[in-house]
């Protein structure tokens, strides 16, 4: 039979209506599809190359284009569309910009893709070096692969980029990979291999390097060398002593430059487990002159125990010059071993050796040598004796102060001279009573030394012992000196006003002119108000040697108390000395007073001009009314002004205070000013009065 | 033979006998502290500097330098320092060998113990870095008061700030050079150095003074 009645299930599948639905949900789950494929590429190509091109142009929005790559290479956009659009950006030449920020960007990213990109980039010679650098920033094994599987087509600038980004890495498992390199052919590539190891750092990788090394013949030897070196510090911070030792002697058995030979021993003495002293004797005996020379330096580095520094001396074919170089750097370490080997050098022609010798016994000396010392002090001069002597001032220990204050007194002069500056220098205590003894000796040299160190160690209580050396002084320059000396003791100390009586007390007493000058001038540079009387007292005398000096020693009083004494002798001397000094000295302490108004301090000042005895003296005058801002002033100044020698003078003197006065007075300075006009046609007056 | 002949020919011949007795003065300077000399200083009248470094100056041969280790007072103790360093002979700038002064006006006196025909007297104030001191002034006297028979020799006090008279010489920097100023062969025992501050600070300072003469 033809036709078979069809079953229910049949009905069912081939139901027209289902059929229907079915095809509208598939039309609906493809559509998005369909919409995406085919007329949507266009669209979706215009929208990235917009957003990447835009990257190289100073208004890039980065975080769209941050959000494009993200989306790209995690899947969200079509790699195969994207991806020709990002190489075409990325090998434009000029997109020097955008191509740093994209390898920046997808360094964050990272996935799986990403890194399959970065490889596929390394054998490009424009993308490959950031490549390279973004891949040595990802963690994981998996990048040292990476990088090994893509060395063979990289080139070769970027090879050498590889094997040291595998050596930045640390990456172990690499190490018998870049050390295939170290014979390079390519100079680039074996030293990158060689610095890639030493980075690396293992003993492994040392090993490999030392092998290399001890061919003796490879054109990279030096460098090795010097890369195995620093290696070998590494393992001597890592407490790998033994490592590292064993790494320098390899390196010095090789013969290398003298810096690396110096830093190889340097390294040897310091992770020995035997003396490094014998290193260093062993080295010394052996090397050449050129490292000689810097070995010397390494004695800085033996441990502080070693006090045997003459051996090192003592040993054949050290030059004089090392000798000496060694010398000073024993010194400092405070060798005595090397004292007896001084003696040669203390008495060389060449000063280039004895200064550093004697500056070595400076060092080292004890009580024993101050003889020495100051025989050398004593007998030289310049920077020798200046180092003597401060080695006799830095000595340390109690017996050396007894000493001093010993032969100060009983040496000879030149010798003694020199114990008795070291008083002062040392500050002695009990110093002072040995050195006003030393200050009467009948030689000039102890004398000067012994002022000197009073000054410098004297209290205010040898004020008397002072004035009694002064009186006693032999001539004028060593009076002046000890009154300068009593000066300085007599001011010592925290006083409000300086206690003077030690030195008024001889006052009374009869002095020669020349040492009451000279006390009067202590107590003038003290200025001590009470003592105001005894100035005055003194003005009365007619010894005008005496009272030159008493106006001298006014000269510069804190206030103008002796102003009217020093008038009176102004207007009334004819000796032009006498009144100059005074005049000089009765402007000074009218100035110096800070009581008188400037009105007060300029008609003070006014009658000097008739009592000047020449116009340097009026220019004085002049420049002190030039600081006195008032109308006063500015009349004088002009009154002077017909005198045409003083034109320069008083023309600057009125320009310094003619606005301040001018400010509190405009109507009478516009006068003045007038009245300057006779006299001058100075433009900067003329201004004045115009403005 | 005519006298005027005999006397003209007496006088030319002094003049070139004259002429040979100068040599240039031989100078020991110091280290420089500093390359070049800056000339960016707020001061009137700046001297401009010797790129190729200061010409010799002829003076009478075997002059010496008189002032060496002879004493030297100051108008006012010495803030730091030692007045016979002024004139030991040491003239580098270092804090060992310098002099300071109070700030104001000041002046150092060296006593030539002798009367002296000076030639030059070569200044070093302190070196270590470019600086301009102010209101110098130089005087020879045989007067130790300066009262009488005083030559100024230089005055850059262009104020007239110290009374010594309104200067008309010009400021200078500070170099291991020194200054030189020409004394012409005046006579004096008492030579005398002022200034007021600098262009650092106000304080005053010396490292060494030489007085040139015979």
């Amino acid at each position: 039979m033809a036709n078979k009645t069809k079953t229910a299930m049949d009905q069912k599948i081939y139901n027209p209506g289902l059929i229907i639905t079915g095809m509208c949900l598939l039309f609906l789950l493809a559509a998005p599809v369909i919409a995406y494929s085919g007329n949507g590429i266009a669209e979706r190509t215009a929208e990235m190359t917009g957003v990447i091109s835009g990257l190289e142009r100073s208004d890039a929005d980065y975080p769209e284009y941050t959000k494009l790559i993200e989306e790209i290479f995690s899947g969200r956009r079509n790699f195969r569309e994207a991806g020709p659009i990002l190489n075409e950006f990325l090998m434009a030449e000029e997109n020097h910009a955008g191509r740093r920020y994209f390898f920046s960007e997808l360094q964050k990213t990272a996935n799986r893709r990403a890194i399959q990109y970065l490889q596929d980039h390394l054998s490009h010679e424009i993308t490959g070096d950031l490549a390279l650098q973004t891949l040595q920033a990802i963690p994981g094994s998996n990048i040292n692969r990476l990088l090994r599987r893509s060395f063979s087509d990289a080139p070769s600038s970027i090879q050498a980029g590889i094997i040291t980004a595998l050596g930045n890495r640390r990456d172990e498992s690499s190490v018998r990979f870049i050390a295939g390199h170290i014979d390079n052919d390519n100079s680039q590539l074996s030293r990158a291999a060689i610095s890639a190891l030493g980075t690396i750092g293992t003993e492994r990788s040392a090993d490999l390097l030392t092998e290399a090394m001890k061919r003796g013949n490879h054109p990279e030897q030096d460098y090795i060398a010097s890369i195995l070196v620093e290696n070998a510090g590494h393992f001597f911070s890592d407490n790998q002593q033994t490592s590292a030792f064993d790494i320098y002697s390899s390196v010095i058995d090789t013969d290398p430059p003298v810096p690396i030979a110096a830093a190889a021993i340097k390294g040897m003495m310091e992770t020995t487990t035997g003396d490094p002293a014998e290193i260093l004797k062993q080295y010394l005996a052996s090397s050449a002159p050129d490292l000689k020379r810097e070995l010397t330096g390494l004695v800085r580095i033996l441990p502080d125990s070693y006090d045997n520094g003459i051996e090192l001396l003592r040993m054949e074919g050290i030059t004089e010059s090392e000798k000496i170089r060694l010398i000073m750097i024993l010194a400092y370490r405070g060798d005595r071993s090397i004292h007896d080997e001084l003696k040669y050098f203390l008495e060389h022609d060449d000063p280039s050796f004895r200064e550093p010798a004697i500056h070595a016994l400076s060092k080292i000396a004890t009580a024993e040598d101050i003889p020495l010392l100051v025989r050398i002090a004593s007998t030289t001069s310049g920077r020798e004796q200046e180092l003597a002597r401060e080695g006799l001032y830095r000595m340390s220990g109690d017996e050396v102060d007894d000493i001093i204050l010993d032969k100060a007194l009983t040496d000879i002069p030149p010798h003694a001279a020199e114990f008795i500056r070291a008083i002062g220098n040392r500050n002695i205590p009990g110093g002072a009573t040995v050195l006003l003894e030393s200050a009467k000796s009948i030689h000039p040299a102890i004398r000067m030394e012994s002022y000197r160190s009073l000054g410098m160690i004297g209290q205010p209580e040898i004020v008397n012992q002072i004035v009694e050396l002064l009186i006693k002084s032999p001539d004028g320059r060593e009076r002046r000196i000890l009154g300068n000396i009593l000066y300085m003791v007599a001011i010592k100390g925290d006083q409000e006003k300086v206690n003077t009586s030690g030195i008024k007390r001889y006052l009374p007493i009869h002095l020669s002119p020349d040492v009451r000058s000279e006390l009067i001038s202590v107590l003038g540079r003290i200025q001590n108000p009470d003592d105001l009387e005894i100035f005055l007292e003194h003005l009365d005398t007619d010894d005008m040697h005496l009272k030159n000096n008493v106006i001298r020693a006014l000269h510069d009083w804190p206030d103008a108390g002796p102003k009217k004494e020093l008038r009176e002798i102004v207007e009334d001397t004819d000796d032009m000395r006498l009144r100059t000094l005074a005049l000089r000295a009765h402007n000074q302490v009218v100035m110096n007073d800070p009581d008188l108004s400037h009105v007060e301090k300029a008609q003070s000042l006014e009658f000097g001009f008739d009592y000047a005895i020449n116009n340097n003296e009026k220019k004085l005058i002049i420049s002190a009314l030039g600081r006195l801002p008032v109308i006063e002033s500015l009349r004088i100044l002009v009154d002077q002004m017909s005198n045409p020698d003083l034109l320069p003078e008083t023309e600057s003197a009125i320009l310094d205070i003619v606005q301040d006065v001018n400010a509190g007075n405009p109507v009478n300075t516009r006068k003045e000013l007038e009245r300057a006009l006779y006299f001058t046609d100075n433009e900067e007056i003329k201004k004045y009065i115009r403005d | 033979m005519s006298y005027p002949i005999v006397f003209t020919t007496l006088l030319l011949t002094g003049g070139l006998v004259a002429e040979a007795q100068m040599e240039p003065l031989d100078i020991e300077l110091p280290r420089p502290m500093f390359v070049g000399t800056p000339s960016n200083f707020d001061v009137e009248r700046l001297e401009e500097p010797h790129e190729a470094g200061r010409p010799p100056f002829l003076a009478p041969a075997g002059i010496t330098n008189v002032a060496l280790d002879k004493p030297v007072y100051s108008s006012g103790e010495p803030r730091t320092g030692e007045l016979w360093r002024v004139t030991d002979g040491d003239k580098e700038a270092t804090s060992y060998s310098v002099v300071e002064l109070d700030a104001g006006h000041q002046h150092v006196t060296i006593d030539l113990e002798d009367v002296f025909n000076i030639y030059a007297i070569i200044i070093w104030h302190y070196h270590m870095s470019a600086r301009v001191y102010h209101s110098v002034v130089v005087q020879v006297s045989d007067d130790p008061d300066f009262i009488f028979d005083v030559h100024t020799l230089f005055n850059n006090d262009i104020n007239n700030r110290l009374g010594l008279g309104v200067g008309e010489d010009y400021h200078y920097v500070e170099t291991n050079e020194g200054k030189l100023i020409d004394a012409m062969g005046v006579e004096g025992r008492y030579v005398r150095l002022h200034s007021m501050g600098n262009t650092d600070n106000d304080f005053n300072h010396y490292i060494e003074v030489e007085v040139y003469g015979n």
